[in-house]
């Protein structure tokens, strides 16, 4: 049977990684470029929001990836465990990311998760801190653009 | 997804949220701090508590913090220590901390202290120019390594602090256009590594 939604333990261990990563919003309502962030969430996130919109139209089997769910949650809990913010949030990087099959890219889109965590200003303000909004922006579009590329291209293949 | 991947994260999910809660009560409970173990006077030097303002107040929240000014011969300095034991998250990296704040970093260079290592900034804002010297401490090492002290941290709390004390943040700063002699207060201003 061709599942129309992701598995209830993913669901459950996303919300339970987006709860411990609650501190983004305070990060993104302070008047500051770190508030950037939320819209760079927004662009990365958009390749599972449109995958699973679309899902109805493939045929084929969603490829579950526990490995990546599991890594996701052990890394959120630990984060918890230790107050490390940057832990928690590359936590529920892998927990959305696990929400998608195995693309082409499907790397690369993962680790420009960083361009929405806080720690991508640290980073920035210590190797690039003149182009830190620009190179939020484009870090987390190109990838998310391309995965959507991959997953429309999917789909026209299996109609 | 297999039967038993399925049991398996349902297992671990649950574990999480169990040991969590467990956490959450018998978690590190930390005593007094020990910055306030650092006199406010003694033999060549004096000083006096610096009241915070409101948003140092609310950015270090429940976090013991330490603010005073010294006097060592001539030289003057502000000392914070923030120790980040209840409140880990007001523990920030004084690199990106000063650059927020508008200040450009024109040098910084290694100063060998008891126990490890202190960075040395040069700072610069419009007309002025101040020196600071922060280093990590959890009383057996010191670092000027922001990562060194998220992984020291974490780890104390993930062992329920059997890996030792909580790292401080020692920071010094000039009050001043002019240059301070770190090299004798931190000669002279021994009890400075008792934290």
């Amino acid at each position: 049977m061709i599942r129309n939604r992701p598995p209830i333990i993913a669901v459950f261990i996303c919300i339970y990684c987006m709860v411990n990563s609650l501190d983004l919003i305070v990060t993104w309502m302070h008047p500051s470029q770190a508030r950037l962030g939320a819209v760079a969430l927004i662009i990365w996130v958009t390749p599972v929001v449109f995958y699973w919109s679309l899902r109805n139209r493939f045929n084929e089997k969603t490829k579950d990836r526990p490995i990546l769910l599991g890594l996701g949650l052990l890394l959120s809990f630990n984060g918890m465990l230790g107050s490390l913010n940057v832990l928690e949030h590359i936590g529920l990087a892998c927990a959305i990311g696990a929400l998608l099959p195995p693309f082409p890219m499907n790397l690369v889109w993962l680790a420009s998760s960083l361009s929405w965590m806080p720690a991508f200003d640290w980073l920035g303000g210590r190797f690039f801190p003149e182009y830190i909004i620009a190179a939020r922006i484009l870090i987390s579009a190109i990838p998310a653009c391309y995965m959507a590329h991959s997953i429309q291209t999917r789909i026209s293949v299996n109609p | 997804m297999t039967r038993l991947t399925n049991i398996l994260l349902w297992l671990g999910f649950s574990l999480t949220l169990i040991i969590g809660i467990i956490f959450d009560i018998y978690g590190v409970h930390n005593g007094t701090s020990r910055i306030h173990n650092l006199p406010l006077q003694g033999l060549g030097y004096t000083g006096y508590d610096m009241s915070l303002n409101p948003s140092e107040r609310s950015l270090y929240s429940d976090a013991e913090v330490l603010k005073r000014c010294y006097q060592l011969g001539k030289d003057k300095f502000v000392l914070i220590a923030i120790d980040g034991a209840r409140n880990r998250h007001a523990v920030h990296d004084p690199i990106y901390c000063f650059q927020g704040a508008g200040w450009s970093i024109s040098s910084t260079r290694k100063l060998p202290i008891e126990g490890g290592s202190g960075l040395l900034m040069n700072l610069q804002r419009d007309e002025q120019d101040r020196e600071i010297l922060y280093w990590f401490t959890n009383n057996k090492t010191r670092h000027s390594s922001v990562v060194r002290y998220w992984i020291q941290a974490t780890i104390r709390r993930i062992t329920l602090g059997r890996s030792g004390q909580e790292p401080i943040l020692i920071m010094m700063q000039s009050l001043d256009n002019k240059g301070i002699e770190w090299a004798k207060i931190l000669d002279e201003f021994g009890l400075l590594f008792e934290i």
